[in-house]
């Protein structure tokens, strides 16, 4: 039986505006759901149930009065917590943020609000963002794969990939500088975007002149990210970055016949870490559904120095980022951020100019390639998820990898070159676990590789072997003492 | 006598549309300036005349035919000697690049050539940009037009005393430091630097930066502006490019000066500035700020630029000329060698503090215009020294730390990247034109701009303010 906290946040939407279905029902229906599984996964690490019930009730009179309503008017959604949330605990998931509860919403939060999103509670992420594989912190603990929570759920924004797998709200925020988004999302089954380079603005990046960390939707589908995202787009001026849009023109996805899309399938760019058991069962979907497309050709895009130059780039802004932590409070903070401060101390000037230079190179390099293609597709992430305890991944199929980014080279590749990526899950991978693609298309393409994907999701609907996975729920539902 | 190479490029162009003037009288009376008057500043140092010739011709065949023209059909146009040119030799100001012919235009060049400029000539431009002396080894100085011994700004020195001068209605500049305001300031003509990414670039070697902007030149505002709409358009080769309608740069956005709140600044709170400069500033200011909805003197608070500019200065250094160091170091120049070398020192940390510093002041420079609509305040703060001296190493008796520090006024707002217009307003105490920059809040160019047609306006009624023009007869003879 389907409950409300199982809706597309599409379709909830669109019940609410005909009151066929209320704000209080479906915040209830969000708060049981996260009640029953989260005490086995802790994917919400703080909850603010009381605000929502009231916000939830504000909004239910509302219809009734026939006030005009916001495009998420009465839907709950879950915030990563590395955004700022006013009266709500927000800890960066640093134990130096642990009673921390910011003054105001950050930009991205208080857009939401605005336009009538309810927010139900804080979602996991590991120390400052930093680290993808697993979601853990000092403050938190674990989060855990709700298709297996002996293993890892992906980060950075891990809690809200597993919120949004088992229902508990339909859309999520997180972020993404190597793949954040990218990662929790294919991990999960979910679905996400990684805009284009200051679609979304922020007033949080201390690094304004980069196109590293960009805040994006996560949701189930691609059409909710699109209601998502048109919320979040526009410009703002405390983000150099952005640019003048409409949001509201990113709202409708445009339908995309599949047989008119050229493809690019790249397994690993010609040198990305990626396992074995994925590259065949990559291979084994591709044989299912490329034939949908006008065009699939194996191409790799020129990326061969972006895993030098992201190591580089990102040394300097970690320094940027974490300088004064790592000389003021070291004992308390983890080792992630301390390999990395450590690894930009050590950069040379001509190094730095060097990776600027060849970062602009490869951006341009790069998009030369939608000449020929449409989109490009890849694995959504090279492995599998590791046991939940595995920090960092140092091996991809025995081979040693050279720093801790190295395993990500798939999606941190791509976000040097700032290009929107939608990851969308395509069923399970050699070891029962959700697995899904990465789909990258032309700059400012948001749209239309949302499109891709959508029609993807339709084409895969309905097919065990490409459909979204859904995690056992009675598996993980938490059990009475 | 008005020759139609003095005519504004909207003038030109119009009658070019109504075939009242062919654009090979246009080419013919712009060569025959150049002929004249080039001899005495140097401005013009690669021509190609009879390609030149080839096009105008087909331009008025095209105009006989009854093509739809662009905005700029039938319009000579010089390029800057920094943006390739196909088949046109561009030097970079560089002996490296002494004999360098380009198989391709650049972005810019590409798009006024289909835009129907006739791209004739290229003008000078210190050795790849660096600095504002407009003086290299392949091609010596220009002068200033209104006195060739001195300076004429840069790194666009040639387009500035070009445009001065009516060889031609329209030139390109690219701009770092001030490299499209400094000259515009020192001739007596406009430009604008636009919100880094409105005028895409194709060739910026680092990306995501919002140093480098490319932009138009002119007389009027409203040349500038016809230029420009055939400027701007989203380009993914350039990483800040955003989507942007063209149409929207068209027509100069009308505004009253009298709505708006202006916040007047003689030296940005830190540039040295001769005092010369700031009691005339302060005087001509205070005669026009009646015109304003409110003025007021404020400072904006920039006080880590200057540390911010030359720590990004120098890794752009290192990120353009890392191979001409390495292995042509004898054939670079005083400024380009110094600043690399300046690079070589930088620690991973100051270059990361830059980065986060850069984004500080970006921010606070936007709060600073929730309060006012527009800052205004000098171009350049100096007079026009002799270009035997690579930069002015003393302003009001105090020494210069470096070869920058003199044009602090215009790199200081390159940091934040405030869209910003230089216009004219007068002469300076020394017989030289003074210039103003006109900036306002990020992605606000159509209302900056419409505010400096309106203050062009403005200073056309005031004697001490309104555009000075070179005495041609003067270079000529000097030719």
């Amino acid at each position: 039986m389907t409950e409300p906290c199982d809706l597309t946040a599409v379709e909830a939407r669109r019940l609410i505006g005909r009151k066929r279905l209320s704000p209080i029902e479906l915040v209830e229906s969000c708060i049981a759901r996260t009640e029953m599984v989260n005490p086995t996964v802790n994917a919400v690490v703080a909850e603010c149930y009381d605000r929502a019930r009231s916000e939830a009730r504000t909004a239910t009179e509302a219809l009734v009065g026939g006030d005009a309503l916001g495009p998420l008017h009465g839907l709950p959604f879950g915030v990563k917590d590395l955004n700022d949330t006013e009266g709500l605990v927000t800890t960066f998931g640093s134990p130096l943020y642990r009673d921390n509860v910011p003054e105001k919403d950050e930009l991205l939060v208080a857009k939401l609000r605005r336009a009538g999103g309810i927010v139900l509670g804080k979602t996991a992420t590991p120390e400052f963002g930093a680290g993808g594989n697993t979601t853990v912190n000092a403050v938190h603990g674990y989060t855990r794969n709700p298709f297996d929570p002996s293993r890892a759920c992906g980060g950075s924004s891990g809690g809200s990939g597993v919120a949004l797998a088992c229902g508990m709200m339909p859309l999520c925020t997180g972020s993404d500088s190597g793949g954040s988004l990218r990662k929790p999302a294919t991990f999960n089954g979910v679905a996400a975007i990684r805009p284009t380079t200051g679609l979304v603005p922020s007033d949080k990046r201390g690094v304004g002149f980069t196109n590293f960390s960009v805040q994006g939707p996560m949701a189930r589908t691609a059409e909710d990210c699109a209601l998502m995202l048109s919320v979040l787009a526009g410009d703002d001026v405390e983000d150099p970055l952005s640019f003048n849009v409409r949001g509201e023109d990113f709202r409708a996805v445009p339908e995309i016949d599949l047989s008119t899309v050229r493809v690019a399938v790249s397994f690993d760019f010609g040198w990305a870490p990626v396992e074995n058991g994925i590259r065949e069962t990559f291979e084994a979907r591709l044989a299912k559904f490329q034939s949908a497309f006008k065009s699939c050709d194996r191409f790799d895009p020129p990326l061969d120095s972006a895993l030098d130059v992201f190591w580089i780039l990102r040394g300097v802004q970690f320094l940027a980022s974490h300088l004064e932590r790592y000389r003021n409070h070291r004992d308390q903070i983890g080792e992630n951020i301390v390999a990395n401060v450590e690894a930009g101390l050590t950069m040379k000037p001509e190094d730095i100019g060097w990776a600027n230079a060849e970062h602009t190179r490869l951006y341009r390099e790069f998009q030369k390639m939608f000449a020929d293609y449409d989109v490009l597709i890849t694995p959504g992430q090279p492995i599998t998820p590791t046991a939940v305890e595995q920090r960092n991944v140092t091996h991809v199929d025995n081979v040693p990898m050279k720093n801790y980014m190295h395993a990500s080279a798939l999606t941190s590749s791509l976000t040097l070159m700032g290009n929107p990526c939608v990851s969308t899950p395509c069923g399970f991978d050699h070891t029962g676990m959700p697995f899904g693609l990465q789909i990258c298309g032309p700059m400012h393409g948001d749209s239309y590789t949302l499109g891709v994907a959508r029609a993807l999701e339709r084409a895969f609907a309905g097919d065990p072997d490409l459909a979204r996975p859904v995690p056992d729920l009675e598996k993980i539902r938490a059990v009475d003492e | 006598m008005t020759e139609p190479c003095d005519l504004s490029a909207v003038e030109a162009r119009r009658q070019i549309g109504l075939g009242r003037l062919s654009p090979l009288e246009l080419l013919e009376s712009c060569i025959k300036r150049i002929e004249a008057v080039n001899p005495a500043v140097n401005a013009v140092v690669t021509a190609d005349y009879d390609g030149a010739r080839r096009v105008a011709q087909e331009q008025a065949d095209a105009i006989a035919r009854g093509e739809a023209l662009g905005p700029l059909h039938g319009l000579p146009l010089g390029v800057k000697d920094l943006q390739e040119t196909a088949g046109m030799r561009t030097t970079f100001g560089s002996l490296l690049y002494e004999d360098h012919v380009p198989n391709q235009d650049d972005l810019i060049v590409a798009r006024l050539r289909k835009a129907g400029a006739n791209i004739f000539c290229k003008t000078n431009t210190p050795e790849f940009g660096a600095g504002a002396n407009t003086r290299n080894a392949v091609f010596g100085a220009t002068g200033n037009p209104f006195d060739p011994e001195r300076i004429c700004g840069g790194s666009s020195g040639g387009s500035g005393v070009a445009l001065a001068t009516n060889m031609m209605p329209l030139a390109t500049g690219n701009d770092s430091g001030g490299s499209l305001r400094v000259p515009a300031a020192i001739n007596g003509v406009v430009s604008h630097r636009s919100t880094p990414g409105l005028v895409p670039s194709a060739r910026r070697n680092v990306g995501y930066t919002n140093f480098a902007v490319e932009g138009p030149m002119a007389r009027s505002v409203e040349d500038m502006v016809l230029m420009m709409s055939a400027m701007v358009d989203y380009e993914d080769s350039d990483m800040l490019a955003f989507p942007r309608d063209p149409a929207d740069y068209r027509a100069v956005q009308r505004v009253d000066l009298n709505g708006l709140r202006v916040a007047f600044s003689e030296d940005l709170g830190f540039c040295p500035v001769d005092n010369g400069f700031r009691s005339m500033f302060r005087e001509r200011m205070e005669t026009i700020a009646p015109v304003f909805k409110s003025a007021i003197w404020k400072d904006p608070d920039l006080s880590s630029v200057e540390e911010v500019n030359w720590i990004l200065r120098c890794q752009l250094f290192i990120a353009r000329h890392r191979e001409r160091y390495e292995n042509h170091k004898e054939k670079l120049g005083p400024n380009v060698i110094s600043n690399y070398e300046a690079a070589l020192e930088m620690p991973a940390e100051r270059i990361s503090w830059a980065h986060q510093e850069h984004t500080v002041l970006f921010k606070r420079m936007q709060r600073f215009f929730d309060d006012v609509d527009i800052l205004i305040c000098p171009c350049v703060g100096v007079s026009p020294f002799p270009h035997e001296q690579w930069y002015l190493d003393t302003i009001n008796g105090e020494k210069m730390d470096n070869y920058i520090q003199w044009v602090a006024l215009t790199w200081a707002l390159t940091i934040p990247g405030n869209p910003i217009s230089a216009i004219p307003c007068g002469y300076e105490p020394s017989g030289t034109p003074f210039g103003l920059q006109i900036v306002g809040k990020h992605h606000d160019d159509r209302r900056i701009i419409g505010v400096a047609k309106a203050l062009e306006e403005l200073f056309e009624g005031h004697a001490e303010m309104k555009r000075p023009v070179p005495n041609l007869a003067k270079l000529e003879a000097a030719a």
